[in-house]
């Protein structure tokens, strides 16, 4: 358990980090450290529950961005503005690091591997993002019919 | 009995006579903000919209937008009959969530009347002069960050402080824009010089793990999300700008990979 803790405290922490360098007003730290903490523990949460690659990312993403939604909404801003920072955490920095020198030491069947792993994450953050977007539309379609209604 | 919803659907606008404006300058002003948004890091289906939503505003009664990472095209028919057409090219995107939000803002102001376009201009000058915080406080950003992912991919406190040294190291390149000639060499030469403090650091006999040294260093390089932002785009339909930032993360990727197997090529063995 303390591991995880630690790793969730870490992310958080970089998450912060590239919410300043993605230049966010301090008010919005929070909100981008709050989107941080989500994605790691869901991240965490998903790769013990479900285990494998895809999933874990995919269902991380997707409420980490729906969560944007909901805070652009509060903040009345951009979503991008927490979605970069609120998602740097499951980008798949390590396993193309280890791409990289695979392919240098010549282990051609680890570095495709860890090449496909990398894609995979990629589609899978890709995937969440679009799923949550669509909710979001659906959703506020649905308040905006019931507001009309009871009007 | 029909409702049908409307969808944060902009209108002309009342409070402002839009038939003094011509549909030059409308859209000469649309596309002004569509620029600011585009150089700051927002999507092209975000400019599209942007775009339409003020030409709308001001009594257009068609548009047609297109926008890519590298070039907007815009189109306007008026209400009597006229069309107007102009192109925008963009050279240079970087990611300033602070302005994006600042151009946001004007944009949504000038559809609810709250800014006239002549006011556009004065407007995003001024926006381009604010800053969020000290720009030196971007140098933490890449410490913090860097020294962060040292942990979450599993490294210890001394791989963390290693790579907090490599990523400061990296914003003070990024901070000052050292010129490199292209943007792809630019990446390599940023990545080489970040793997290249990772590994001293290593020899000298800070940080335990080398490999989290590196993946903390390679975070504050990589193109963060625009792999999924890619992908993103492509299942919305974007496809042509959701190809061609799958081309460019792509690239970029192959760049960093190049500037840290040439910094570890100098210090060779590292990996046997």
């Amino acid at each position: 358990m303390m591991p995880f803790v630690i790793k969730i405290i870490a992310g958080v922490i970089s998450t912060v980090g590239f919410a300043i360098i993605f230049r966010l007003k301090p008010s919005h730290w929070v909100f981008a450290a709050v989107d941080g903490l989500v994605a790691c523990v869901c991240y965490f949460a998903f790769t013990v529950l479900i285990g494998g690659v895809f999933w874990p990312n995919a269902l991380a993403a997707l409420l980490t961005a729906f969560l944007t939604e909901i805070f652009a909404r509060i903040c009345k801003a951009p979503s991008t503005v927490f979605l970069l920072p609120g998602c740097i955490a499951l980008v798949p920095g390590g396993t193309l690091y280890y791409t990289m020198s695979n392919f240098l030491s010549e282990n051609y069947s680890e570095a495709s591997e860890y090449l496909l792993v990398t894609v995979e994450v990629g589609v899978a953050i890709g995937g969440g993002i679009i799923l949550a977007s669509i909710l979001r539309l659906a959703i506020f379609k649905f308040i905006e019919r019931v507001k009309l209604n009871t009007k | 009995m029909e409702r049908k919803i409307k969808f944060n659907k902009t209108l002309p606008l009342k409070n402002i006579d839009t038939a003094l404006y011509p549909a030059d300058f409308i859209l000469c002003k649309a596309l002004d903000i569509g620029e600011n948004i585009l150089k700051c890091g927002g999507e092209p289906h975000r400019i599209e919209d942007t775009i339409e939503r003020i030409c709308t505003a001001y009594g257009a009664e068609h548009t047609d937008v297109f926008a890519l990472p590298s070039l907007i095209i815009a189109g306007v028919r008026m209400a009597d009959g006229k069309t107007f057409s102009q192109v925008r090219r963009v050279y240079k995107t970087a990611n300033n969530m602070y302005r994006l939000e600042l151009m946001n803002d004007i944009s949504r102001k000038i559809c609810e009347g709250k800014i006239s376009l002549d006011d556009v201009d004065s407007e995003i000058k001024k926006a381009m002069g604010m800053k969020p915080f000290n720009r030196y406080l971007a140098l933490l950003g890449g410490v913090l960050g860097a020294g962060g992912f040292a942990v979450f991919f599993g490294g210890t406190l001394y791989d963390a402080l290693a790579a907090a040294i490599a990523g400061f190291v990296v914003s003070v390149f990024n901070l000052h824009k050292v010129k490199f000639g292209s943007q792809m060499f630019y990446t390599i030469a940023v990545s080489f010089i970040g793997a290249l403090t990772g590994l001293i650091l290593f020899r000298i006999g800070l940080g335990d793990n080398i490999d989290m040294i590196m993946i903390g260093t390679i975070m504050l390089v990589i193109p963060g999300l625009a792999f999924g932002n890619a992908v993103r785009d492509l299942l919305f339909g974007d496809t042509v700008s959701g190809i061609i930032q799958l081309v460019q993360a792509i690239l970029v990727a192959v760049m960093v990979a190049f500037g840290f197997i040439a910094a570890i090529m100098i210090f060779g063995g590292v990996f046997k």
